[in-house]
């Protein structure tokens, strides 16, 4: 269904209309132009420019040096590191995030009290930009003066001594949780989404044959929801692994690059540093590529996979 | 599952989610809100407490310190041109794709497919470069289009993640009967006039969520006039928010005014469309 929906019901292209092709490239031309100029271009330059070491914008300085780059990076306990902070965030949105969302769909699809309210609260914080989220926390989560170190020494307990933010170990997943805050209304947007397309009748009979709550959506709602959910995860997973401004306005990748993502870490390298280092932060940048490219089609695999099991 | 049928228990539980999870989102930005009208000195005192008094010191402070004016001047600029221009190119060339029939249609079509799977942060780099060497050869040629420290590379960049607009206007296009541009036609509308006229109208619903869906991006978006706009007179409202907090650090009642000052008029845009935004973004994201 999603895939004739992309395509607009047809895997052929126009069904009807005329046959004057140069009126068509004329229509087609601008955003031709911008596209391949400033992604294609780019697109193709990661590929080119992460097996060399250029550094400057003249080509003469343009040096291959094979596969020098990806050799740097194995050894590079920070470029680890980085992907350990990334695939961490992609595991706890997942779990966490897709979670929550799920089920606070269901809740709210069930027609709870006040349910359109909840629901346009838990969207708020997704207009927001992602800079003004990642001070605001950082005043919330202040030892000093925040609520949240402030409520837990009110129930006699200590935040870490120099806040969460600085800790090299629960840095990551406050990070996390910031960013799930911020986008599980999102989520939970697209599974009411896909909640509304599932016909009535199919839960009204299985209720009038005696099915709880429970196994309805279990058995029901959940597996008629899976192609959502696929669409959900695989968003939420790419969104994870980009993930860009929550850290660099909460930790800055630090304390001593302990809260480093792959982003973060191609920024600082490639364009934010002192000493840029192209060509090795492209390298990188082409295994972020080749990772979220690979990640959704894994993804997509199972869930046909899934369905095929299901069917059959 | 119906709610009232659940058992009083679970009722009550799921309404305690509910009501925290509503809390950690609304308690934060109640916070900032009225935080940004207290004094430094009650900040201070009682970081939590309500404002004795109301005092829009901060936030009148805070506008000028930061210079708003200018942040939401740059914001505007290259939010709306940015939109305007993917929007315009992304229709023409969806219904160029829609409705024409010639060789390279189904090609072109799979050429812009490639940029839905492209994630755009991974190519600072060599998009950085590309807009450099542009950016000498017109200084080498003598134009006066700088491209570099310009919001024209931050606009140039955005107007390139057209994939999703062409993909989605396209569907919306094939999905309407053909019959009503053959009627057109026969009263004598040429090309352009159908598109603009008949066409355009007729796909309002698709173009106003992609609308929606690239303006909340590139507003909030905050990598790229990171990497282009160095020059203070340029930055954007999350870059001006950015270094207004380096800037201040002590004073913290002014950093939770500008905070104030850079969130409330999307929550306040948000609180009157809520519905079209809502739409707009989650249709815009299930298309993928």
């Amino acid at each position: 269904m999603r895939r004739s929906k992309l395509t607009g019901g047809s895997e052929k292209g126009p069904q009807t209309g005329r046959y004057d092709g140069r009126f068509a490239l004329f229509l087609i031309a601008p955003a031709f132009f911008f596209y391949t100029l400033f992604l294609i271009l780019p697109l193709f330059g990661t590929v080119v420019i992460g097996f060399t070491d250029w550094t400057g914008i003249s080509f003469s300085t343009l040096r291959f040096t094979g596969l020098e780059n990806f050799i740097q990076m194995a050894g590079d306990e920070f470029f680890w590191g980085a992907f350990r902070n990334s695939f961490l965030f992609v595991a706890c949105c997942l779990l966490v995030q897709v979670g929550v969302a799920l089920l606070f769909a269901i809740i709210l699809e069930s027609g709870p009290r006040f349910a359109k309210w909840f629901r346009s609260i838990f969207f708020v914080p997704f207009v927001i930009s992602l800079v003004v989220i990642g001070i605001l926390f950082n005043f919330l989560l202040d030892p000093t003066i925040g609520i949240v170190d402030s409520l837990l020494r009110a129930i006699g307990l200590d935040g870490p001594k120099f806040g969460w933010l600085g800790t090299t170990t629960l840095n990551v997943f406050v990070v996390i949780a910031v960013h799930i805050w911020r986008n599980f209304g999102f989520t939970m947007f697209l599974l009411i989404a896909g909640l509304q397309a599932i016909p009535r009748e199919l839960q009204e009979s299985a209720r009038l044959d005696g099915a709880t709550s429970w196994q309805l959506t279990t058995r029901i709602t959940v597996p008629l929801l899976r192609e959502v959910l696929v669409v959900a995860s695989v968003i939420t997973s790419i969104d994870a692994m980009r993930v860009f401004d929550l850290v660099y306005t909460l930790t800055g990748g630090g304390p001593f690059h302990s809260s480093e993502t792959v982003v973060t870490y191609i920024y600082q390298l490639g364009l934010g540093g002192a000493r840029t280092q192209h060509g090795y932060a492209t390298a990188i940048a082409l295994v972020l590529v080749l990772v979220i490219i690979g990640m959704s089609v894994i993804q997509f695999t199972l869930a046909r996979a899934g369905r095929g099991a299901v069917s059959s | 599952m119906v709610f009232r049928e659940l058992s009083l228990p679970v009722r009550l539980l799921f309404y305690l989610f509910l009501v925290v999870a509503a809390i950690s989102i609304l308690y934060p930005l109640t916070w900032m809100s009225y935080t940004s009208l207290k004094t430094n000195e009650e900040v201070m005192l009682s970081p939590f407490g309500l404002p004795t008094s109301i005092s829009f010191e901060n936030i009148v402070e805070a506008w000028q310190t930061g210079n708003f004016a200018r942040l939401y001047a740059n914001s505007i600029l290259i939010a709306v041109v940015s939109v305007v221009g993917i929007i315009s190119i992304s229709t023409t060339a969806a219904y160029g794709l829609a409705r024409y029939h010639f060789t390279a249609n189904r090609a072109l079509f799979l050429y812009f497919l490639v940029g839905m799977a492209v994630p755009t942060q991974a190519l600072m780099v060599p998009s950085f470069k590309v807009m450099a060497i542009l950016d000498s050869w017109a200084a080498a040629l003598h134009l006066p289009i700088p491209l570099l420290n310009s919001p024209l590379a931050v606009i140039l960049t955005y107007m390139s993640w057209s994939s999703l607009a062409i993909i989605f206007i396209r569907a919306y296009f094939m999905s309407i009967p053909p019959e009503l541009e053959d009627a057109a036609r026969v009263d004598g509308a040429r090309e352009l006039q159908i598109l603009r006229h008949v066409m355009v109208p007729l796909a309002m619903p698709a173009i106003a969520t992609m609308t929606i869906f690239y303006f909340v991006f590139f507003w909030n978006d905050f990598l790229w006039p990171l990497i282009y706009l160095h020059k203070h007179t340029l930055r954007t409202i999350p870059l001006g928010i950015m270094h207004f907090e380096g800037k201040y650090v002590s004073l913290w009642s002014l950093q939770v005014a500008a905070l104030s000052l850079a969130a409330w008029p999307p929550i306040f845009i948000y609180i009157v469309f809520h519905r079209r935004i809502q739409r707009g973004l989650t249709e815009g994201a299930l298309k993928f």
